[in-house]
Formats: structure tokens, sequence, C-alpha cells
């Protein structure tokens, strides 16, 4: 144990030499930048500057890389909250509840609590990802594709019963999005389905097209509608939540980090996921869970914790095991592997001062993007201050070349078209898009953990229920969509007792 | 709104803008004609930034600038496995400048598919050179009681149906050295499909599969048992090829090679080949390909061609028994 | 076509809000049974398990059932947080814009490879602020700015958008 402790000292002070500061510095505002233009994916930005840290050397070229990602992920973030445009998919749950906060003119505050959570949930994502990597990453190795099936079905049934306006329509959405999600080759026999001999769509639908079109593009469109009275002014009157938030928000800030956490460290699972638990979790809890969607400041918190969190967690099967959860990742470990560094069982035994100076600068990341933009959130707020023709305008050229740019091809841009206008219909009859999203993510996993589980044990379909682990969760899965149903009866049972009173009321004589 | 003078005089000037744009683009095509190159040349990767592939293709890129004196532009272009890219390619005009990277047996798992209904095949590419190979290397854990390849297919053939393989995705070389491991020992293997080599080793490491099918990247503290190339590695000189064990038809290597769209004139196809060939024997690159993990093979011209449609008859019969096995 | 009710004696907005869900939830009943009639091509079962046309033809018959459960029953749905206009040469102008935004967002989508970015940015540009009430001089002088600019800004960051067939 002396010598991780030592190892931890010395990757912490080689990450926070000057020269490395500096990098960090740099990265987190290039990182930040490219988060905030949508036309720049952050995976695809990484792959561009991997091949210029080359020749810098493997430390400051990870500490830089290290500040790039966060960067990305906190423009992300900045995008969410003032246009609704989500910069990575992990970004969608921030614009639930951080859009509307900028709408009412508290932007700064969104962007505030924004910025304190992913502090809060990145150091201590870091501190638990530097004591407890090795012990993880087996723990990590047992969650097989049985286990994962379970896991997803938890999820999917979190979403079916995630109460925003008709349960019907959540439902109905949930499918929506399971059958958008069936849409490209199998994983059975890799035939194509639903593609009507479009070779573009054998991968699928594409998730950030549909994303930026849902909420970027859906939400603009709607807002031809609303005629704003007043501007929406750059003035802010304060970054840090109300006195009768704080409570509430800093809790939301420790659960979103344990459910981002806890989540992120299992290989290969997709950063919405635990974001949306923890969303879920915090609406479940909260005292007045009507105020979620609209402007409720614990959903911003908790959102940006857990995807924090996430992101740190998420190294854990990236440096252990070589699995990268997300695109981004994987260009991550590209940049690892350039700089010499292999990430896999042998990291840490083979070369645990490299490791340790990676996680180091995490921690150095963290702070610098939070000092370098905690104060700029004032500067970031004043993009609303753009006559709003012109915000239009730029939103709209920026997500075509985002649609355009992920993989040259133009079916994308057509594909967000698409889903802009039924962004907008969907707003318009309320229904919602969220549980939409989170099938479209959840479905084509869901499908291929099944099919992964049932090769292994050559068609024994009862290993789903054999399997400890799996049946635990299934059980869960069960009670949570039960429960919620009977939740749901009761409340249709009091509404409709409610307004048959009300009638009665209204008409004494009847 | 405006007086109606700044309309036609706004016209006046766009014409006067696509009459100059249209000269330029004539004549620039006359003169790709004459001297090649002489324009920036696109090379298509068909896979996202980041991967093998591309980072191969960009150092390649790199120096083939020096020997060109134009820019080599890396166009990434990646879906459904490279067809999406391979696609372009073959339907790119074959002037020479447009060339992109062809990985096989993806190439011919796409064309021998009916089901992805690929709309090239073996014979719309002009094959320039090979760049990398990678053959699959057969393992098993340290500590198994397998020793050699033949105790293994010994077992395979013993225990149908039980033992369990990974794949990094369907139709993927190791889905196709497995297949011939069944062919082999007349048994069957639960095959399990992921995405991507790291998924699958992971399962492997965490003792959810038996044997492991895999490359020279992911073998520390593996026990290889054969490597399925026709000749033994310079990386892996004490490990034995299948076919030395008793095994010729065990044989999967998978292999990364440039290629144009066919029909190209004999001057500028034999430039490629010369300038490709030039860089990539060169030490500087062979240092950087082997730092980031590489295993340069170098295969030129003709005998790309011939090599290239070799592996596509190779990977013929595999795949129609991999869709034999779904029905 | 289906035809909004537009009898303003009772709530109007309300009754436009629930025939605007049901005709949704007819249009996505429809592509459910759609979806459930391709989904029926495709291999239900398969030696070891689910084919690839199990999961299809669950969700599409559970979408199906929803879908023309909100169709029948049309739950009242909470009110929209817009309030409708009270201004009809508004409400035109908004839906113009609508429409015309999404019109020129297509016609840009299928022009970018053929007219190369900066052009096709530069028309959007163009039409969209011109669309949303902006002078015609400043309409195109942000689009001839913007295009190059933009094109640029992505060149130094080595995303290479694309060019046209005029060289541009």
């Amino acid at each position: 144990m002396e010598t991780t402790f030592a190892f931890w000292v010395q990757g912490i002070s080689d990450a926070l030499q000057p020269s490395n500061l500096l990098f960090a510095f740099l990265g987190c505002v290039i990182g930040t930048l490219v988060g905030v233009l949508p036309g720049l994916g952050p995976a695809a930005a990484m792959a561009i500057l991997v091949p210029l840290t080359y020749d810098m050397g493997p430390v400051p070229a990870i500490v830089m890389l290290s500040a790039i990602y966060f960067g990305t992920q906190y423009g992300g973030t900045i995008t969410s909250v003032l246009v609704n445009v989500p910069g990575e998919s992990t970004s969608v749950v921030t614009c639930l509840d951080g859009h509307p906060m900028a709408k009412s003119g508290r932007g700064g505050a969104a962007l505030g609590i924004a910025a304190i959570g992913s502090l809060f949930a990145g150091l201590t994502g870091t501190l638990l990802l530097m004591i407890l990597a090795i012990p993880l990453s087996s723990l990590a190795l047992r969650f097989g594709p049985v286990e994962m099936f379970a896991l997803l079905v938890v999820g999917l049934s979190l979403v079916i019963s995630f109460r925003g306006g008709s349960l019907l329509a959540a439902f109905a959405m949930t499918l929506v999005g399971l059958m958008l999600g069936l849409i490209g080759l199998d994983p059975v026999q890799g035939a194509p389905r639903f593609t009507f001999g479009i070779t573009s769509l054998f991968d699928g639908v594409q998730l950030v097209t549909v994303i930026m079109g849902l909420f970027g593009i859906g939400e603009l469109l709607l807002s031809f509608e609303e005629r704003v009275p007043e501007p929406i002014t750059g003035k802010i009157n304060s970054l840090l939540p109300d006195r009768g938030e704080r409570k509430s928000a800093s809790l939301a800030i420790l659960r979103g980090t344990c459910v981002g956490f806890g989540l992120g460290i299992i290989p290969g699972m997709a950063g919405i996921v635990p974001t949306f638990m923890a969303y879920a979790l915090e609406k479940r809890l909260a005292k007045h869970p009507e105020k979620f969607g609209k402007g409720a400041i614990e959903g911003v918190a908790t959102a940006e914790a857990s995807n924090n969190a996430y992101a740190q967690a998420s190294m854990v099967p990236l440096l252990t095991l070589g699995i990268p959860g997300t695109a981004t990742l994987a260009v991550m470990m590209g940049a690892f592997m350039i700089n010499g560094i292999t990430p896999g069982p042998f990291l840490f035994v083979n070369h645990p001062e490299t490791a340790w100076t990676v996680i180091g600068s995490f921690i150095v990341a963290n702070i610098v993007l939070f000092i370098l933009n905690f104060p700029l959130v004032r500067v970031w707020v004043n993009i609303l201050l753009i006559p709003r023709r012109f915000l239009q305008v730029a939103i709209l050229v920026f997500c075509i070349i985002g649609a355009y740019t992920l993989r040259n091809n133009v079916l994308d841009v057509l594909v967000m078209i698409l889903f802009g206008v039924l962004g907008y219909f969907f707003k318009k009859i309320d229904w919602p898009a969220v549980p939409l999203v989170i099938a479209l993510i959840l479905g084509p996993l869901l499908e291929r953990a099944l099919r992964q589980g049932l090769e292994l044990a050559d068609g024994d379909t009862t290993v789903f229920l054999t399997t400890p682990t799996s049946a635990l969760l299934l059980a869960l899965a069960f009670l949570i969509v039960t429960f919620s149903l009977f939740a749901n009866l009761k409340a249709a049972r009091a509404a409709r007792l409610l307004v048959s009173h009300t009638a009665d009321k209204a008409d004494p004589t009847s | 709104m405006q007086g109606f003078d700044v309309p036609i005089r706004k016209a006046g000037m766009l014409a006067r803008v696509l009459v100059a744009s249209l000269a330029t683009a004539l004549s620039s095509a006359a003169m790709a004609q004459s001297d090649y190159p002489n324009q920036p040349i696109r090379l298509i990767v068909p896979f996202s930034p980041g991967g093998g592939t591309d980072l191969g293709a960009r150092l390649l890129a790199n120096d083939l600038e020096q020997v060109f004196g134009v820019s080599v532009v890396v166009e990434n272009l990646p879906g459904a496995g490279s067809q999406l890219g391979l696609t372009e390619l073959a339907n790119a005009k074959p002037d020479g400048y447009t060339i992109g990277a062809v990985n096989q047996p993806a190439l011919d798992t796409i064309i021998l598919s009916p089901e992805r209904q690929a709309t090239f095949d073996i014979d719309s590419f002009d094959y320039i050179i090979n760049h990398v190979s990678e053959p699959i290397i057969i393992a098993v854990r340290p500590d198994s009681p397998y020793e050699t390849l033949k105790d293994l297919v010994a077992e395979v053939a013993a225990r149908p149906g039980e033992l369990r393989v990974a794949t990094s995705g369907l139709l993927t070389p190791e889905h196709l050295a497995q297949l011939q491991l069944e062919q082999v020992a007349r048994s069957r293997l639960r095959i399990a499909h992921f995405n991507g080599a790291a998924e699958s080793m992971t399962q492997f490491r965490a003792g959810r599969t038996d044997i492991a099918f895999t490359t020279a990247s992911f073998l520390e503290g593996l026990k290889p048992l054969a490597i399925l190339s026709r000749e033994r590695s310079n990386a892996l000189p004490d490990l034995p090829t299948a076919v030395e064990q008793g095994f010729p038809d065990l044989v999967m290597v998978s292999t990364r090679g440039f290629a144009a769209p066919a029909g190209l004139p004999e001057d500028v196809l034999a430039t490629l080949r010369d300038a490709f060939a030039q860089v990539a024997q060169s030490e500087s690159h062979q240092l950087k390909a082997a730092e980031s993990g590489l295993s340069v093979e170098i295969v030129v011209g003709e005998e790309y061609e011939a090599f290239a449609r070799s592996n596509f008859e190779s990977a013929r019969p595999l795949v129609e028994l991999a869709q034999q096995q779904r029905n | 076509m289906i035809a909004f009710p537009t009898d303003r004696s009772s709530s109007p907005s309300r009754r436009l809000v629930i025939s605007k869900q049901r005709a949704g939830a007819l249009l996505f009943a429809a592509l459910s049974g759609f979806f459930i009639f391709e989904a029926s091509f495709y291999p239900y079962m398969d030696w070891i398990g689910p084919g690839s046309g199990f999961f299809a033809m669950w969700v599409g018959s559970l979408a199906l059932v929803a879908f023309l459960a909100l169709l029948i029953l049309d739950p009242v749905p909470t009110l929209p947080t817009s309030d409708n206009q009270e201004n009809q040469a508004s409400a035109r102008q908004s839906r113009r814009e609508v429409v015309g935004t999404i019109i020129f967002l297509i016609v840009a989508a299928l022009l970018l490879q053929p007219f190369g970015f900066i052009l096709t940015c530069g028309l959007l540009i163009a039409a969209l602020l011109r669309l949303y009430g902006a002078r015609l001089w400043v309409a195109l002088v942000s689009g001839v700015i913007a295009g190059p600019a933009i094109f640029f800004i992505f060149l130094c960051l080595h995303v290479r958008l694309p060019v046209g067939a005029l060289g541009i």
C-alpha cells in the first residue's frame, strides 16, 4: 500500500508541474470550445489533436488530452443549457432542466451548479478511482452479457415508469425508441432490418443526429411560436443556487456522483444510462417532483455530477481492461497507445507510475477546468444576448455541420432534420422525447446482450435466472414497473375523484 | 423593396463568377491528364478516426505528401463495417485522385454476404499495396491443460457445443478462424459475437470463454498455441504455425492495404504503387509503424492483387459456412 | 387531409392540442402497423433463441396497441407552455418561419455535396435570415462572409467540409 501511495504522490506532483499545468489550461480551453461548437464532436477533435501531442512526451500529452476530454464535456453542458443542443448524449439530461432555467433567466445558476457539481464529482470520482481502480477492475470483469442484459432491463423499466405527463405517452415513446433502435444490421445474423436498401442505415439511426434534431432543432422550431415579450437578459443574479435550494442541490450532487460512478465502472456502459438513472432517482426523491423538467436546479446538479462521475469511472474499464465506453474514450485510448501506454490488465502491473500519472492528470484537469470556467460563466451566458435571429441561424448551421461531419454523410443531416420536425411535433402534443432517446440507446444494447448471453449458454434461457446478479436485477425491474403502475393507477383514481368533486361543487344542482 | 438595378447587377456578378469557376474546373480537368499528381489526393479510410487503419493511413499520407508534392487528405467514411467507404471508393472516378484503404476479410465478407447488397466486388478495384498483416493467434490460459494445438483440437472434437469462444464481431477474422477450427475438428463451438477485440478478450479474461482467438497485441499473460499465418512471424519466432503443427486448413490473416477504383491509367497506377512502396519500405516509416503497434508486411503491385484475390477465394467457403449455420 | 376543428366556442387551444395528439397517434399507429408488416419477413426464431424478427414483432405490436389506445382514449394532456396566439397574423408568420426553416434545411442538406459547403452555407444563412425578417443586404452579406469564414475555421481544425463541383 505504501508503494501505491508513493505512486499517487508522484503522479499528482508530475501532473502539477508548471509546464503540464500550462498544457492543462490549453486543453481545457480547446476542449470547452470544441464542446461548444456542435460541429466538432469531441471524438473527431481529439483524433485530430492526438498526432500533435505525439512530440510532447507522454505526461504532458496525457494531461492535455484529459483536459480536452473534460473540457468538451463542459462545453457540451454550455450548449445544452443555453440553446438546448446537447453536446454529447450525456448532455441530454442536462437540457431537461438546464434550458428552462436559462429561459427564465437563471442560466448563470444552471452553469454554475453544473461547474460545481462536475468539480465535486470529478474530484470524488478520481479519488475513488485511485483507491478502487484495481479491485474494481476485477469486479468489472465479472459483469458479463447476462448481467448486462438484466441491468439494461432495469434501465428500461425506469424509463417506462418515468413520470412526465401521460404514462401511456411515455410508454408509447419508449416503444418508438425501441423500434428505431431495431433499424440496421441485426446482431443475430448481420442481416439488414428496416433499411429498405439504404446502406447508410446499416449502422442504424445515428444517436447524435436524433438528439440534435429532437432537442436542438425541435426546440428552435417551437421558439418561433413563442412570442418572447421580454428579451433574455445577460444579467445574471447569481452563479450559485438560491438559499433554499442549496441543501437539495448538494444532495443531488452527492447522489449523482454515486450513481454515475457506480454504474460507470461497468465496461461498455453508455454514459446516458447512469445520468438518466440519477435524474430519475432525484426526481423520485424530490419534494416537488413536478418542478423537474421546468427548471429544477437539482436536475441539472445531478445530471452534471453523474456524467462527470461516469467520465472518471469509465476510466476503470478503459485503463484496466482496454474497453472504451464511448467513441471519445476510444480515441483517448488510441492517444494513450500512441504515447506508449497500453491500457489493459497489465498496465498497473507493468507501468504503475504511468497509470497513476494519468489519474493524477485527471485531478489537475478537473480543477483547472473549474477555475477556468466558473468565472467565465458570465461570458458564456452572454451568448444569449446575440440577436435572436442570428443565434438561431448559427445554431442551425452548426447543427448541420455537426450532423454531416459525423460520418461525412448527407443522410445523417436529413435524419436530423426529420427528428427536428418530430421533436417540434412531440413538444406540441406533449409526448416526452427522453424515453425515446433512452430506448434508442438501450434497445440495441439489450438485444445484443441477450444474444451474447444465449450464445455463450448454447441457447439455455434459464441462465438469466440462475445467475444471481441477473436474477436480482430482473426482480428489481419487475418491482419498479409494478410499483409505478400501482402509483399511477392510484394517481389516476385520485385525479378522477378530484375532477368529479370539483364538478359537483361547480354545479350543485346535479 | 430595393431598386431593380441591384438584382441585375448582382446577377451579372454571379454570372461572371460562374464562368470563371467553370473555366478553372475545365482547365484543371485537362491538366489532370498531363502530369500526375497535380491536385490533392483523397485517401478514403472506411473507419472512424483513431483506429488502427486510420492510424496507418495517416502515417503513410504524411510521407506521401513529401513524395508527391501535393496534399494527401484523409477522409473518414465509417459505417457498415467499411461498406460505406468502400462503396464510395468503388464509385469514384478512376483518375488516381481518389484512393482508399481496403481491409480483408472485411472486403470479402461484404461482397460475399448477399444480404449486404454490395454494389462492388473484388474486380472493382485496382490494388496498390498491402501495408499491414495481422495473423490470428489461438491462445489459452497459462494454467490450462492444453500444451499443443493438437490437444485443443482433440478437445473440441470430443466436446461438441461446449467450448466457448468470442469474436469481435460477425464475420471478423476471429469468427472465420473459429469456423475453420470447427471444420477441422468436425465439431461445434459456442460462438458469441462482441463489439471489438477488447470486449471479446475481456470475456476470455473473465473466464466466460475457453479459447482466445486474438492478435499479437493482446497476448500478454496468455499461452499461445499457434499462429494462423503460413510462416512464423518475426515478432514471435517461437510460436509455431498451425500449418506446421499439421493443420494446413487453419490459416487466417487479416490484411490492410490500399487500392483505387478499377480502370486507372497504367502510368498512374504504376506511380501510385512505386510511391507507396517507397514510403512504406522506408526506415523512418517502419520505425513509426512499429512504435504504433502496426505489424507491417509489404506486398506491392501485381503481387498484392494476386494476394488479395487469393484471400477472397479463401474467405468464400467460410462465409458460406457461416450462413449455412444460421439457417 | 385531417382538418383541425376551428370551433372557437369551447377552449380552442385545448381542442386543437387534443386533435393534434389524435393525428399523431394515428400516424404512429400506422407506422407501427407497417413496422409489424416488415418484421413478419424476418425470421422469428433462430436455432439458439430469438431471431431478427422476434423483438421487432413484439415491439411493433405493443407500439400498435399503445398508439391505438392513445387514439381512442385520448388522455387529457397537460397544457403546453406556449399559449395560443391572439393574433392570427403572427400565427401565420410563425408557421411560415417553421415551414420555411424546414424546407431550407432540407434543400441545404441536399445541396451540401454538389454545391460545396461555402456556397450552400452562404445560401442557407442568407435565406434563413431573410425568412426571419432581416434586411436583404444584411442577409446576403452575412451569407457571403460566414460561409468562407466557417469553412476556414474548420479547415484550421483539420475538419474538411465538403467542396463542391465548382471547386469551392
